[in-house]
């Protein structure tokens, strides 16, 4: 009894000690990001914090929805970004005040390097025989994709859907499927080709300040610093096109 | 007659039964039964389903022919290094499923390991119901071999080695003596691989992807109903705590009763 007591006591000032960790302390901000725009995000908040000595950014990345759904039940994020003003409109009751965009990117048809599967153009979509993954329908990229393949009257012959442009992305980057439709953003740091294709959607990326921060003041401060020139050139370095 | 329990120690065992009872009571309490037969008769629902109890029995069934001969091996100390191979062979179960799934993926992905020389003759494991299977079957058949050897080290080997001297070979000591004697704690190894088989997620998603029908199972389509429906996703939750129950079931009667 008694080592077991001690054992748990042990763990459990261990875990709250962990907890401790993480809390906010007013100086650090969590971001709630679209995977898509994780890499521009990322350079921004390093040059934040550079220039806001004593500031951490930690960035948390997802598909739009899941993050959504995180921020209206209250996780402790103090800003918001999603992959397109839909979502945002979703998130209404936990932002505060007006959402900014802090930039665009088109939709592009992503090919692994080489383009094992001879994909040319949408219409490829549709070969059983080639490997198809999309964004699942609930996120951003993968209700753009399909509006796109519908418009381009193509069926496409689908082998999984994905839960976030990432994960899309990283599909054809291993090799394991032979196309996909995805951000610009969130290809432009893999190890990829592009086939061009007239006509694709583009989406807009809106920020915004969570009711729930506890430095609102630094999150609104770093909101501006995305819509800024500025940030926009850091945003530009991780793929996004500026708003 | 039951000894003074202290209060302290009444309050710690209510506080674990409640934390592992009020999570399951605040789903319950979500589900729109209103329309629930609507929801559960859904084809994307009914397909999940399906493709569940299928893809988890052949795992099962997969778990149990590779995974008695090995624990009926590691029980008679038949191996070389049964210390490494026991390690080797409960890792997956400590292993987090997804890096399993990502390491299926770089095993029989279209380049992987091996998977480069499948795809070479028309066969690609990812995205199909087979990998389903063997996600399922590499995270469930440590359950087996584990509650198999156990079983199996239960049995007087002395039973075995009287049939060995009317002149049974090892297959039919296995088959004719050891499989009938440990038959219940084989059979309480199936239903827990089968239900771990149900409620895999993390190595299906990364490994096989998800498609309805094809590798969409219950907890996979659940992840994705969160995104977009949360009674949706409560009614597949119910679905899963039912088969769950159902292991619960079966379990008491067959073992823990005997315990």
């Amino acid at each position: 009894m008694g080592v077991v007591a001690g054992a748990s006591g042990v763990a459990l000032a261990s875990a709250l000690a962990l907890l401790a960790v993480g809390g906010n302390a007013g100086d650090e901000l969590v971001v709630l990001t679209a995977s898509s725009a994780r890499d521009g995000v990322e350079r921004a908040a390093r040059d934040f914090e550079r220039a806001n000595p004593g500031t951490t950014v930690t960035i948390s990345s997802g598909g739009s929805s899941a993050l959504v759904r995180q921020a209206v039940a209250g996780a402790p994020a103090d800003v918001l970004i999603t992959a397109d003003p839909a979502r945002m409109a979703d998130a209404t009751e936990a932002v505060a005040g007006d959402p900014v965009v802090v930039g665009r990117s088109g939709l592009q048809l992503v090919v692994p390097r080489g383009n094992p599967g001879g994909v040319s153009g949408l219409s490829d979509m549709a070969a059983e025989d080639r490997v198809v993954v999309l964004c699942t329908r609930e996120v951003p990229c993968g209700y753009a994709a399909l509006a796109a393949l519908d418009a381009a009257d193509v069926t496409p012959a689908v082998d999984s859907y994905e839960a976030s442009a990432a994960r899309a992305v990283l599909r054809v980057a291993l090799g394991e499927a032979d196309a996909t439709l995805a951000w610009a953003a969130t290809v432009g740091r893999s190890e990829v080709e592009v086939v061009p294709v007239a006509d694709l959607p583009t989406t807009a990326y809106p920020a915004a300040v969570l009711r729930q921060s506890e430095a609102s003041d630094l999150a609104g401060s770093f909101v501006r610093y995305l819509a800024s020139l500025e940030g926009g050139r850091a945003l530009a370095a991780g793929g996004l096109d500026p708003a | 007659m039951t000894p003074r329990v202290p209060v302290g120690l009444w309050a710690l065992a209510l506080a674990a039964v409640a934390f592992l009872v009020l999570p399951v009571v605040a789903l319950l309490a979500q589900v729109p039964y209103g329309e629930l037969w609507e929801r559960l008769t859904e084809p994307e629902l009914l397909a999940a389903l399906r493709l569940s109890l299928g893809t988890s029995l052949t795992s099962t069934a997969l778990c149990l022919l590779l995974g008695v001969p090995l624990a009926w091996l590691l029980a008679r100390n038949a191996l070389p290094a049964p210390r490494l191979v026991r390690g080797l062979v409960v890792l997956p179960l400590v292993l987090p499923p997804v890096a399993g799934g990502l390491a299926l993926l770089l095993l029989l992905g279209r380049n992987g390991l091996l998977g480069g020389a499948l795809s070479a003759f028309g066969v690609t494991v990812p995205f199909t119901t087979l990998a389903v299977v063997l996600a399922q079957t590499f995270v469930a058949l440590p359950f087996l071999v584990l509650a198999a050897e156990g079983a199996f080290r239960a049995v007087d080997q002395r039973l075995g080695d009287v049939a060995r001297t009317l002149g049974a070979g090892s297959w039919t000591v296995l088959g004719r003596v050891d499989v009938p004697l440990a038959r219940s704690g084989i059979a309480a190894g199936a239903l827990l691989a089968w239900a771990r088989a149900v409620g895999e997620f993390g190595a299906t998603v990364t490994f096989a992807g998800a498609l309805p029908g094809v590798t969409e199972t219950l907890p996979v389509a659940l992840y994705r109903a969160l995104e977009r429906d949360l009674a949706a996703a409560t009614v597949v939750g119910l679905v899963l705590l039912g088969l769950s129950l159902a292991v619960v079931l079966l379990l008491r009667g067959r073992w823990v009763g005997s315990l």
